[in-house]
C-alpha cells in the first residue's frame, strides 16, 4: 500500500528557520556599516525582509504548481535565460558592481540572472534526462549535448566574470549526470579536460591568481592578499564554544569584507560560537538529506532528478560557502543560501525550494 | 530494465547523499579546529589587529522611585586612553602623567611600552584631574566618556535596586530583572585607520555612540521606604535578633511602596558586604509562618461555612491529642468564639477549624491565597516556600498546617495574601516596577494592578478583618500594633525555628511576626514586619508589633490620610515623629513600675488595672506577658514583688469587670 506524504515540513521548517536566522544575520552583520554608509542602521535588515516575504511568496506559488508544469517550460526558461545572461553583458543594460556585470537593473529593482540560469539549467537537465531514458549511456546522445549547453552557459557566466557561479553549476551538472546513469568514464575524462581551462581561467586573471596564492599561503601578506581570510579566521575563531553574542561580533565593523553577503558565516561563527555554526551547519545537513529522500522516492524520473538537482545545487552552495569562510576553499563570491543578503539568490533559492516541495507532496513510499 | 535503471540511480543518488554527509562532517571538523583547538590563537591575533576596537560602556538607565528620586543613576566620567604608537617619548610623556596620576613612573611607562595599540591610562577620572590631563595636550594620549554607576541614596531600597559589576551588568535586584532593558547599546572607539587602508575609521574616532539605556520608575516610595528600614533597624536591635523584613503593599493595587531588609548594605560598595547581608529576604527567604497563618484558615472555614462566626470552639483547657499527638496552647482556654481563636491565637482552635475543614479544602484555600507558588514579583531570585499537596499530610499534619507549622512562605507571599483579605478578597500579582521608559519618554513597560483570582468573598473578606480588629483591640495579642486615630487588623506570628543541623523545632530559635492592614474600613497599607530570631522576647506581638504601629503611623501620616477614628489626647500631630518609646514618670507612677534589681525587674502589682495599662508597663520593658481574659486584672504570675527575668513566663488574668 503506497500513499502520499503531503508537504515536507521537515523541509518547511528548515528553510523558513534559516531565512529567518539570516534576516537576524544580515541585520547583525550590517547595521553599522549601514549606519555609516546610508544613515540606516536597519536598511540591509528592511530590504531582506522584503525579499524574504517575496521569496516566501515565491516558495508559495511554486508549491502549489504541478512540477510536470516546468517539463513543459523547462527549454523556454533555459532560452531566455541564456538570452538574460546575454543583456547582462551589454554596457548600459547591465549593472556592474565590483568590476563584474552580474546585474540587471529594471526600473525599481535590479536582479542577478546567474541565480535563475542556475534552476533553468537543472530544469532543462530534469527534462531532457527523462526523455532520454536509457539513451544516456550514449556519448553522443547523453552526454555530450549537455556539455555543450553547459559550456554555452559557462562562457556566459565567466564573461561577467563569476567563477563561483560557473564552477558551482559545472559540479551540479555531472553530479546530475552521475545520478542519471552517465559512465563514470566520461565524467572523470570531462573533468581532466576541463582543469586546464580552469587553471587558464585562474592564472590569466590576476585577482583570481592572487587569491589562490593567498589561499596557499595567507601569512605571506597578511594584510593584503591573506587579509579575506584571516580575518574570516580570526572572526569563526575568536568565537570559541559559546560564541561573543548575538550582535556583539567586532569583526564585522570594517574587518571582514563583505560581512553580510559572502561572509555572513564568519559572523555566525564569531557571534554565536561553535554551537550556533553546529546548528546550522545541521540545518542544511538535514535540509538537504530530505531534498534527497525526495529525490529517492519521487513519482517519476523528471521529479526524480528536478528534486536532486536543486538539493544539489543548495547543498553544494551551503558547503563551498562555508568551507571558504572556514579556510578550506579559496576564496569566491558565492552567498551562503537562505542566510547571505541578496534578494535575487533568496528568492530564488525559495522558489526552487517551492518546486521540491511540490514533488515532495506526490512522494510515495511503502507503508 | 527500467527498474534495474532506477534501482542504479537510487543507489547513486545515495552515494551523492554519503558523499554530503562527508562534507559535512569536514566542515563541522574545521569549525571545531578553527574554534576550539586554535581559539587561542585567533584570541591572540584579533588583540594584535593593528586597528583596535574598544567598547564603550553604555550608560544604564536610572531607576526612580514613586516621587521621581533617583536611587541609582550612571555619570558620565572621562576615561584617559594611550595608544603608543602615537607617543613620540614615552619616559618622558610617563614622568609628567604619573604623578598627576598617583602612580609611579616605572608602572606607567610599562605600560605604555607593552605591545599593544591601546592601553588605558586610567578609568573613571575625576573631572579636574581629566581637564589637568588634556590640558597638557600630549600626542597619543586620549579621552573617551565613560560612565560608572552610582547609587545616591545609600542603603535606601538596597536590596530592591541591586547592585552592577564592574562593567554595568546588573547582579542583583531590579539591576539584575532589568538588566538587558537598562543596559543601553555598547559603542565602539576604532583606535587605528584600519589595516587596508580605507578612509573609514580614524585614530581615536568614535565609530558607534554608545546610548543609553531604559530607565525604571519604581513603586517604591523613597520616604516609606526610608521609615520601614528605620523602624525594621529599630526592632532588630532592639530585640537582638539576626534579620528582619519589613514589607509595606498597597492592598488594593499590589504595589510594593517599602520592601526593608536587615541587615542591609551600602550598594556603592556591595564588596564589602558579607552575602547574607546582601541577599533581598523578602522574596528569596522563606520561614514558617506560625499563627498569621490563622487569618487564611479562619477565612477558608468561614467562606465554605464550616464554621460561621458567632460558633464556639470548645479549646480543651490547653492541650489536646490529636493524629497521635497532643498539641498545646500557651495559655489555657475553656470555649472561644472564632473570633477569639484568632485574637487570642488559640492553635487547639485553629486545628479543630482545620478538622473541620478538612485537607483537601484548606489545601485549595491555601493555593488559592498563593502560598506554594511565586507572587511573580518582577525581582530576581524568589522562591516558593514550601507547601505539600494535601495527599501527602500526614497524622498530626492538617492540624500544625492550621496553626502555620510545617509549611513555609515568603515574606511577599504573606503580605499579598492579607492584602488579598484587606482588598475584598482578590489575590493581587505584587509589582515593583511601575513602568519602564526609554531616554526620548517612550513607555516600554506600564504595569497594572493584576488580579490574579478572588479567593474570598467580599462578605467573607470584611468578616475576617473585622477579627483582625479585635486582634489589637484590647486583650488581643497584638495591641501595640494599634495605630493611634485608625483602626487596626493584624494578627501576630510566633513560629519555631526548623534547626537546619538537627532537622527539628529549635528550642530557643523564634520568628516573630506581624501582619495587617490599616485602616480596617479602607485600607491603605498592608503592612509585614518579620524578626528573624529575636532574644528580648520571642512573641510577634512583643516584637514585630511596634514596628507595625510606628511604620504604619509615620507612613499615614506622609500620606496623608485622615484618622478614622478620634485621636487619644496625647496624639502627637500629624507628621512630627511619635515620642521615643521611653517611660514616662507620670504614668509609671500611676501604673506602677518594674524596679531593676540585681536580678532583673520586680513584678508589679497588675491587681485591677485595665489589659491596656499592664501592656503599657510590660512592653516598655520589653517582657513577654500573656494576657488571659479580658476586664480587670485579679490573678498574676508571677507574684507582686518577686523577680522576674525577660526570659520568664508572665501571665496576667482579666475577668469582666460588674
Amino acid at each position: 500500500m503506497k500513499k502520499a506524504e503531503g508537504y515536507d515540513l521537515i523541509i518547511v521548517l528548515m528553510v523558513v528557520a534559516l531565512t529567518c536566522f539570516g534576516v537576524v544575520m544580515v541585520y547583525s552583520a550590517s547595521s553599522i556599516m549601514a549606519t555609516k554608509k546610508f544613515h540606516d542602521g536597519f536598511y540591509f535588515l528592511k530590504r531582506q525582509g522584503i525579499y524574504a516575504l517575496l521569496g516566501f511568496g515565491a516558495m508559495a506559488v511554486a508549491m502549489r504548481i504541478d512540477y510536470h508544469f516546468w517539463k513543459k517550460a523547462a527549454i523556454p526558461i533555459l532560452l531566455a535565460c541564456l538570452g538574460l545572461l546575454v543583456l547582462v553583458l551589454i554596457p548600459g543594460i547591465g549593472g556592474s558592481a565590483g568590476g563584474s556585470s552580474r546585474w540587471l537593473r529594471l526600473p525599481g529593482f535590479s536582479f542577478q540572472p546567474s541565480e535563475m540560469a542556475k534552476i533553468a539549467f537543472i530544469m532543462y537537465m530534469a527534462f531532457s534526462l527523462d526523455k532520454k531514458q536509457d539513451k544516456v549511456r550514449f556519448f553522443s546522445t547523453g552526454f555530450l549535448p549537455y556539455m555543450v549547453v553547459l559550456a554555452v552557459m559557462l562562457l556566459l557566466l565567466l564573461k561577467q566574470p563569476d567563477l563561483g557561479s560557473s564552477l558551482t553549476l559545472g559540479c551540479v551538472a555531472m553530479v546530475m549526470l552521475f545520478a542519471a546513469g552517465t559512465r563514470l568514464s566520461y565524467i572523470l575524462s570531462m573533468l581532466l579536460l576541463a582543469l586546464p581551462f580552469l587553471y587558464y581561467a585562474i592564472m590569466h586573471v590576476d585577482y583570481r591568481r592572487r587569491r589562490i596564492m593567498a589561499f596557499l599561503n595567507p601569512w605571506e601578506d597578511p594584510s593584503n592578499t591573506g587579509f579575506q581570510i584571516i580575518q574570516s579566521w580570526i572572526a569563526v575563531g575568536t568565537g570559541g564554544v559559546f560564541g561573543q553574542g548575538l550582535g556583539e561580533g567586532k569583526q564585522k565593523l570594517f574587518y571582514l569584507p563583505e560581512a553580510h553577503t559572502d561572509f555572513i558565516f564568519s559572523v555566525v561563527g564569531e557571534e554565536l560560537g561553535f554551537i550556533g555554526v553546529m546548528v546550522i551547519v545541521a540545518m542544511f545537513f538535514l535540509l538537504i538529506q530530505r531534498g534527497i529522500r525526495v529525490a529517492l522516492y519521487a513519482e517519476d524520473n523528471f521529479g526524480r532528478s528536478l528534486a536532486f538537482g536543486i538539493s544539489t545545487l543548495v547543498g553544494l552552495e551551503a558547503f563551498v560557502n562555508i568551507a571558504v569562510v572556514t579556510g578550506i576553499f579559496p576564496t569566491k563570491g558565492l552567498a551562503l543560501p537562505f542566510i547571505s543578503y541578496g534578494g535575487s539568490s533568496l528568492i530564488i533559492t525559495l522558489f526552487a525550494v517551492g518546486i521540491l516541495l511540490n514533488i515532495s507532496s506526490r512522494v510515495r513510499v511503502l507503508s | 530494465m527500467r527498474d534495474d535503471r532506477e534501482k542504479w540511480a537510487r543507489i547513486r543518488i545515495r552515494i551523492v547523499g554519503t558523499v554530503f554527509a562527508g562534507v559535512f562532517v569536514l566542515v563541522a571538523a574545521r569549525a571545531f579546529y578553527l574554534q576550539i583547538v586554535k581559539k587561542d590563537t585567533w584570541v591572540k591575533l584579533a588583540g594584535r589587529q593593528h586597528q583596535k576596537i574598544v567598547p564603550l560602556t553604555p550608560a544604564r538607565g536610572t531607576i526612580y522611585d514613586s516621587t521621581g528620586a533617583s536611587l541609582a543613576v550612571s555619570i558620565e566620567m572621562d576615561s584617559c586612553f594611550a595608544e603608543p604608537d602615537g607617543i613620540e617619548n614615552i619616559p618622558e610623556v610617563a614622568a609628567r602623567l604619573a604623578p598627576l596620576l598617583n602612580i609611579s613612573k616605572q608602572e606607567l611607562e610599562k605600560k605604555l611600552k607593552g605591545s599593544k595599540n591601546f592601553v588605558w591610562v586610567q578609568r573613571h577620572l575625576a573631572p579636574d584631574l581629566a581637564k589637568k590631563i588634556k590640558d597638557l595636550g600630549i600626542d597619543g594620549i586620549g579621552f573617551v566618556k565613560e560612565t560608572r554607576r552610582f547609587y545616591p541614596n545609600s542603603e535606601v531600597a538596597a536590596h530592591v535596586v541591586g547592585f552592577t559589576g564592574l562593567d554595568p551588568q546588573g547582579l542583583e535586584g531590579v539591576e539584575l530583572k532589568y538588566n538587558s532593558m537598562m543596559l543601553g547599546n555598547t559603542g565602539y572607539l576604532v583606535t587605528e585607520r584600519d589595516a587596508l587602508g580605507r578612509d573609514i575609521a580614524l585614530k581615536g574616532q568614535v565609530v558607534k555612540k554608545s546610548s543609553k539605556g531604559a530607565n525604571v520608575f519604581l513603586t517604591v516610595d523613597k520616604n516609606i521606604q526610608y521609615i520601614a528600614e528605620k523602624e525594621l533597624t529599630k526592632a532588630v536591635t532592639g530585640s537582638r535578633a539576626t534579620a528582619g523584613i519589613a514589607l509595606v503593599m498597597e492592598p488594593q493595587t499590589g504595589k510594593i511602596l517599602a520592601m526593608a531588609n536587615y541587615p542591609s548594605f551600602n550598594p556603592n560598595a556591595y564588596r564589602h558586604y558579607a552575602p547574607q547581608c546582601l541577599r533581598n529576604r523578602a522574596v528569596a527567604d522563606s520561614f514558617e509562618p506560625g499563627s498569621t497563618f490563622k487569618v487564611f484558615l479562619i477565612a477558608a472555614a468561614l467562606e465554605e461555612k464550616v464554621v460561621s462566626q458567632n460558633d464556639t470552639l470548645n479549646c480543651e483547657g490547653g492541650s489536646y491529642a490529636v493524629g497521635g499527638r497532643t498539641i498545646h496552647d500557651t495559655h489555657k482556654y475553656g470555649s472561644l468564639k472564632i473570633s477569639e481563636v484568632l485574637k487570642y491565637s488559640s492553635n487547639i482552635g485553629a486545628a479543630k477549624i482545620g478538622a473541620k475543614l478538612g485537607p483537601q479544602r484548606l489545601f485549595s484555600y491555601l493555593k488559592g491565597f498563593g502560598f506554594g507558588d511565586r507572587t511573580e514579583i518582577d525581582l530576581p531570585g524568589e522562591v516558593t516556600g514550601y507547601l505539600r499537596d494535601n495527599s501527602q499530610w500526614y497524622g498530626i499534619d492538617l492540624a500544625t498546617i492550621s496553626f502555620g507549622q510545617g509549611i513555609s512562605l515568603s515574606a511577599i507571599q504573606l503580605a499579598t495574601a492579607v492584602s488579598a483579605v484587606a482588598n475584598g478578597g482578590n489575590l493581587m500579582k505584587p509589582y515593583i516596577v511601575d513602568r519602564v521608559s526609554d531616554n526620548n519618554g517612550t513607555i516600554l513597560q506600564q504595569s497594572y494592578p493584576q488580579i490574579r483570582r478572588r479567593v474570598i468573598s467580599q462578605k467573607t473578606a470584611s468578616t475576617i478583618a473585622k477579627m483582625m480588629e479585635g486582634v489589637t483591640d484590647e486583650g488581643g495579642t497584638g495591641t501595640k500594633a494599634s495605630v493611634d486615630g485608625f483602626t487596626v487588623a493584624g494578627k501576630t506570628g510566633t513560629a519555631q525555628k526548623v534547626d537546619p543541623l538537627t532537622r527539628r523545632y529549635s528550642a530557643s530559635k523564634r520568628t516573630a511576626s506581624f501582619v495587617g492592614f490599616v485602616p480596617v474600613e479602607q485600607p491603605r497599607l498592608t503592612i509585614l514586619v518579620v524578626i528573624d530570631e529575636p532574644k528580648t522576647s520571642s512573641y510577634g506581638g512583643v516584637v514585630a508589633a511596634p514596628a507595625f504601629s510606628e511604620i504604619a503611623m509615620q507612613s499615614l501620616c506622609y500620606l496623608k490620610a485622615p484618622p478614622g477614628k478620634p485621636l487619644k489626647a496625647k496624639a502627637q500631630p500629624p507628621g512630627s515623629p511619635l515620642p521615643p518609646p521611653k517611660v514616662q514618670p507620670a504614668l509609671q507612677a500611676e501604673e506602677g513600675t518594674f524596679e531593676l534589681g540585681d536580678e532583673g525587674y520586680a513584678m508589679p502589682d497588675f491587681r485591677g488595672k485595665s489589659m491596656r495599662q499592664v501592656l503599657r508597663v510590660m512592653g516598655k520593658r520589653d517582657l513577654n506577658v500573656k494576657l488571659i481574659g479580658s476586664g480587670r486584672a485579679v490573678e498574676q504570675n508571677p507574684q507582686p514583688g518577686q523577680k522576674i527575668k525577660v526570659s520568664d513566663q508572665v501571665w496576667v488574668r482579666f475577668v469582666p469587670s460588674a
